[in-house]
């Protein structure tokens, strides 16, 4: 691994590893986390790399390697030492940055490939969802090596699963289905079903200051905005991307900024209330970009990785310059 | 991890051929270069003790209309947590379409 710093971007490139989530530790400020696999995840095994930054560019603080390519990551909420990462093998894995080796435990009840992992976001519970291929979303306590539900009713594979920041025991799933499902662990069931797109829904995240808004990213190129409260059409439609989207995110400082990352290797920038809603289209990666994510510390940076083997930090100009 | 890495151009090496490379070679059943097998397993361990106390999400410090102070300032000595947020419950208006 070797950090190199170029123009604006920290960069970290990882041979023979491509790049499929990053995530901001919520408790140490620079700290990122990403969830790598070999041969695009077509085959081999995987590694869980963990990054600070310096003054060179970016430090490799420690590499965890799995059997199986890993997808997603997701950070404690209640201990900074602990992620949890999710693979092709159905498995979840607990991993503790303070020890060189791992996992310290291993959850398999998945019987196909783990593409999502979520930690709640909401005090007073930590409960883990993950999302599978095989259909099911499951839901954990880390602390009980058995699942506490399943929940089932997608009807494809599920690419993404998320908490709600703002209403404790409710997450949203996205799926090859085409629909935008929201769920209520005290139910144990499903809430809502949204037929989002006429396309495979990659990628759904909730705005952090409204809590009935989310955003879907789908294989049509498009964004699409939801209001809860009334789901016969989206509340917004960002178009631009060319590809498949990968993934979206809600800013955590600002209420109508999100990004998405794509198959088209961009990474943009959004503002759904502006009549001009793009505000930015990064274009510094060579490959499919998988991992985005915003920090949580500081409201201009970004971390985003791709399968062209490298992971980058950067603050973009539209989040520097106040619009 | 530390093995030499070829511009895509060049001929197959033992990481990082492209992507179009590798599906050809797995559509004609060849083996993949570099592979790696790994036999991981649990170790069962207790994760280390935290010391830090849980940080407000931005979005909650908006909340409580305090101002957020530069991140530098805070590291392993982020404040106590603040108020709970109000409990929030699903809300009753949200139903679904087209079921």
């Amino acid at each position: 691994m070797s950090a190199v710093c170029g123009g604006a971007a920290r960069t970290l490139r990882t041979p023979g590893r491509h790049g499929y989530a990053a995530e901001f530790s919520p408790y140490l400020p620079g700290r990122l986390a990403c969830a790598t696999a070999q041969h695009y995840g077509i085959a081999g095994c995987g590694t869980l790399l963990i990054l600070d930054p310096d003054e060179a560019g970016l430090r490799l603080f420690r590499s965890f390697d799995w059997n199986d390519g890993l997808f997603d990551v997701t950070w404690s909420e209640n201990n900074e030492h602990v992620l949890i990462t999710c693979s092709g093998d159905g498995s979840l894995q607990l991993w503790d940055t303070a020890k060189a080796a791992g996992p310290l435990q291993v959850y398999k009840e998945h019987t196909q490939e783990v593409y999502s992992v979520d930690w709640s976001q909401t005090r007073g519970e930590q409960l883990v969802v993950s999302g599978s291929w095989d259909q099911t979303v499951k839901l954990w306590d880390p602390t009980v090596g058995k699942s506490l539900c399943t929940f089932r009713g997608h009807e494809s594979i599920i690419y993404s699963t998320i908490w709600s920041p703002h209403i404790p025991g409710c997450f949203a799933s996205a799926s090859g289905d085409q629909t935008l499902r929201i769920w209520d662990v005290k139910a144990a069931g499903v809430r809502i079903v949204i037929p989002a797109h006429q396309a495979e829904i990659l990628s759904c995240d909730w705005c952090k200051y409204n809590e009935n808004l989310l955003v879907t990213g789908a294989v049509d190129c498009s964004l699409r905005g939801w209001d809860l409260r009334n789901v016969r059409q989206p509340v917004f439609e960002l178009l631009g991307h060319t590809y498949a989207i990968r993934r979206v995110k809600f800013s955590p400082f600002h209420a109508s900024v999100l990004a998405s990352c794509s198959y088209d290797f961009t990474v943009r920038f959004w503002n759904f209330s502006k009549p001009d809603s793009l505000l930015e289209t990064v274009e510094h990666h060579t490959e499919f970009t998988c991992g985005l994510d915003f920090s949580l510390q500081s409201p201009t940076q970004v971390a985003d990785c791709s399968w062209d083997e490298t992971i980058k930090i950067y603050d973009p100009a539209c989040l520097t310059i106040p619009a | 991890m530390e093995r030499p890495r070829s511009p895509r151009c060049s001929a197959p090496a033992p990481a990082s051929v492209t992507l179009a490379q590798l599906l050809l070679l797995v559509q004609q059943g060849q083996e993949l270069p570099g592979l790696e097998r790994r036999h991981i397993a649990a170790m069962h361990g207790e994760p280390t003790a935290s010391q830090l106390p849980r940080r407000p999400k931005p979005w909650e410090a908006a909340a409580l209309a305090e101002s957020v102070p530069p991140p530098t300032l805070r590291i392993g000595t982020a404040p106590a947590e603040p108020g709970l947020a109000k409990a929030a419950t699903a809300p009753s208006s949200w139903h679904t379409v087209g079921s």
